[in-house]
């Protein structure tokens, strides 16, 4: 077993580095700043920096040659996700690593044309459209409508936690073409651009300040030819989509730890430093240990499918380790801080900028989101260690 | 990059398993624990006889000089079969020789009867060990008495010791002056020899010396890995059993094993093996191509066992009242695991040594600690000039 990175893909990485260090980019960390929004959000000047990305040739790292990309290997891939992560910038989110991908295996050749250009130049953004109000981790129960009306579909429902709606070109919608009743058998995919008339976002604010949405669909029409895939044959565009989902970067978890870990080496106000402290030391060498880890788990994901046989739950236990981990580390960061890390972001006084407290409040969203945690530890017990399905009946 | 193991490596495995599985019966276990020195001798002269003791002794002393992936295999083996003998602190004690830059004539020599067959221990390899004085151009060594397995057993000692330059290292024969070992028996089914040293002296050729906190943690990494291995192995046998046990076991009219609740469990048990297997394998690779391995050994240490402890208390609770029956097999786990997570020292000393090395990796490794980790081989370059 062989971890370290090869001569090739160091050099692809220290290729983006110098690259990255190059450009100037005191405008995008100023939006991106850890008080003022969620650090998944990509503002407007994030998304100038995806564009200009683009133009110089390092978006789509894995995307095939034919549709312009990189035509590299998931590690590289990996090694794009993690260096973009670690230093706090927009990485292009699911639109470039699953969208596109999904669009070139099961999308029209219209579609092709349309979407991939610009979703590789960074100018077209899609939200995903698929929880709502009633239908969250139970996704087949889903009940926004959308009936056939000569050549195009007329929708109606309502979609919730629609992260990016308000900034989106598209939505990347789920909608219910089958019976009332049909369950997975009866979504289709379809492609809608968020100036349709008749549909209103609305913004629902997160306990860590950062904006999701809920989209309201009030007979909303778009021709049937922004279908994905077969009518009713949407729940294996979701599944497809979701197995171009498996590179989970871990890397601002160090970003994270090196902020603790200067704070742990700068003396208090009564002048003690806290690393001093044999408890504290201890407790940020665990941490570190346990984020060498994560660092291994995702690594090991990319390689395997390179390899070509991703075991099935690979990227589940990456998923679940790391994002506890992460809530594991903000928790600790504010036990050890003590009172002053309750001050909010923002004021001057607060230890490391307001961070930890501000990293605290979005500690859960990575446990129940992108597949709740719970879900993907059965996944692990059924599908990786062979134990039997639990007898909850699951209709699909 | 490499996520599979070699042919050679699952071949390796297999037999190594097979001999296991005969030897390591819950008859043969609790007949050796139950022993005057905990030995088990027909098996003990097999491993001997297969050669297994000469697996980590270079080839230029005799042994078959196994890259240290290989010995990580045969480590892990041991773990999961629970069989209780010095093959892995003579194992151990062999890899740390070679890996001493200066070694006393004796401790050359030595390397050549542990291929041949005898057998070693460690003492002192966590915090607590004796301390060393000066005495008219001798050393003086005392303290203890340390927990020490297999000291009442074994040809040697390998004595880390305090001395104000850095870390001693001696070898010295048990009927040594000034040593005294009382055998005790333990948590777990390895017997200790509880081990003193009084005022033993030691002439100027009798031991070495490492200087700086990098050289001895490099050093240790031999240790480190390898136990590392040893509780990963245990930590499987843990899981397996509580797979086969909860898939087999119906109450309610269904396995245990489809009950969501069981199910989380045994995920959780299986996070954590797969990480500390990923974190074994490459502090091992790391030993074999000469990498600074200090930060990965301490990283898979601490990690294999958590792995191992956890999966013991997790096994035990899903297995119920038969998991506590002497008869059966899961005890010997249950016990080994805290055994011999907590060779290296007490917890508490154990994090403090692992924060000592990992803290200063994450304040110099830059930029590159995201896809490289604690020990970037471009800043390994940078140091050695390459």
């Amino acid at each position: 077993m062989n971890l370290l990175l090869t001569d090739e893909q160091r050099a692809y990485a220290e290729g983006l580095r110098r690259y990255l260090d190059g450009l100037d980019l005191t405008e995008v960390y100023a939006e991106r700043r850890v008080g003022t929004a969620e650090v998944s959000e990509a503002g407007p000047v994030a998304q100038r920096l995806l564009r200009k990305m683009s133009k110089d040739g390092w978006l789509g790292v894995g995307w095939p040659t034919e549709y312009g990309g990189g035509g590299r290997t998931a590690v590289e891939q990996w090694i794009f996700i993690e260096e973009m992560t670690y230093r706090n910038l927009p990485t292009g989110g699911l639109t470039l690593s699953a969208i596109g991908p999904t669009i070139m295996r099961v999308g029209s050749e219209a579609q092709k044309a349309t979407f991939l250009p610009g979703i590789l130049s960074g100018d077209l953004v899609f939200a995903i459209g698929y929880s709502e109000p009633n239908a969250g981790t139970d996704l087949a129960s889903l009940q926004t409508r959308a009936i056939r009306a000569g050549d195009d579909y007329l929708i109606n429902g309502q979609k919730i936690y629609t992260t990016g709606a308000h900034y989106a070109t598209h939505i990347w919608l789920a909608a219910r073409t089958g019976e009332r009743d049909s369950r997975s058998r009866g979504i289709s995919v379809i492609i809608v651009p968020i100036d349709t008339p008749g549909i209103v976002v609305r913004p629902l604010f997160t306990q860590s300040d950062g904006r999701t949405n809920e989209v309201f669909f009030s007979d909303v029409t778009v021709p049937i030819e922004n279908r994905v895939g077969a009518e009713n044959g949407g729940w294996d565009i979701i599944r497809l989509m979701l197995s171009f989902e498996r590179l989970m970067p871990y890397s601002s978890l160090w970003q994270h730890f090196e902020r603790l870990l200067a704070w742990a080496d700068t003396p208090e106000a009564g002048g003690t430093v806290p690393i001093h402290s044999v408890e504290v030391r201890g407790k940020l060498g665990r941490l570190a240990a346990e984020i060498e880890i994560a660092r291994l788990l995702a690594l090991r994901t990319a390689a395997l499918i390179d390899e070509g046989d991703l075991p099935p739950g690979t990227s589940s236990i990456t998923k679940v380790f790391y994002s506890e981990l992460q809530q594991r580390l903000h928790v600790a960061a504010m036990e050890l801080a003590g009172p002053s890390s309750r001050i909010r972001v923002g004021d001057a006084k607060a230890p490391a900028e307001g961070a930890f407290e501000r990293l605290y409040r979005s500690s859960s969203m990575l446990k129940f989101g992108a597949g709740a945690n719970e879900i993907q530890r059965e996944i692990i017990a059924t599908q990786r260690l062979g134990l039997p399905r639990s007898q909850i009946k699951v209709r699909t | 990059m490499r996520l599979t193991y070699s042919a050679d490596q699952e071949l390796l495995r297999r037999i190594s398993r097979e001999v296991l599985a005969e030897i390591a019966t819950v008859d043969n276990l609790t007949a050796a624990e139950e022993s005057e020195n905990g030995i088990d001798p027909v098996h003990w002269k097999r491993v001997i006889e297969l050669g297994w003791l000469a697996v980590a002794v270079p080839e230029s002393h005799g042994g078959s000089g196994a890259t240290a992936a290989e010995i990580g295999i045969l480590m892990e083996e041991i773990g999961r079969s629970g069989w209780a003998s010095p093959l892995f602190e003579t194992t151990v004690v062999a890899l740390l020789l070679a890996g001493l830059d200066s070694r006393t004539s004796d401790a050359d020599a030595f390397l050549r009867d542990i291929a041949a067959g005898s057998s070693a221990t460690i003492v002192g390899i966590g915090p607590d060990r004796p301390a060393a004085r000066a005495d008219n151009g001798r050393l003086s060594l005392s303290g203890g008495p340390y927990p020490v397995p297999w000291a009442h057993f074994v040809d040697r000692h390998l004595v880390l010791f305090e001395i104000d330059s850095g870390l001693g290292i001696a070898l010295l024969t048990p009927d040594r002056q000034g040593i005294s070992v009382r055998h005790s028996r333990a948590l777990d089914n390895e017997h200790l020899g509880m081990m003193t040293l009084d005022d033993v002296l030691l002439g100027p050729d009798e031991w070495t010396v490492l200087h700086t906190g990098e050289a001895i943690d490099a050093w240790l990494s031999w240790y480190r890995a390898p136990a590392s291995a040893r509780l990963l192995g245990t930590a499987r046998k843990l899981l397996e059993m509580t797979l086969e046990y909860t898939k087999t076991r119906h109450q309610f009219g269904r396995p245990l094993a489809s009950l969501p609740t069981v199910q989380q469990v045994c995920a959780d048990m299986a996070i954590e093996i797969e990480g500390a297997e990923l974190a074994t394998y490459d502090a091992l690779h790391r030993l074999d191509l000469g990498l600074n391995a200090a930060p990965s050994a301490l990283v898979c240490s601490y990690m294999s066992g958590l792995a191992a402890t956890n999966s013991a208390i997790n096994a035990a609770q899903l297995h119920g009242a038969i998991g506590f029956m002497q008869e059966y097999h899961l005890q010997f786990f249950f016990r080994r695991a805290k055994a011999q997570q907590l060779e290296p020292g007490a917890i508490r000393h154990q994090d403090d040594a692992m924060a000592r090395v990992l803290l200063p990796a994450v304040r110099s490794a830059g930029p590159a600690i995201a896809l490289e980790g604690l020990v970037p081989r471009s800043s390994e370059r940078e140091k050695r000039g390459d």
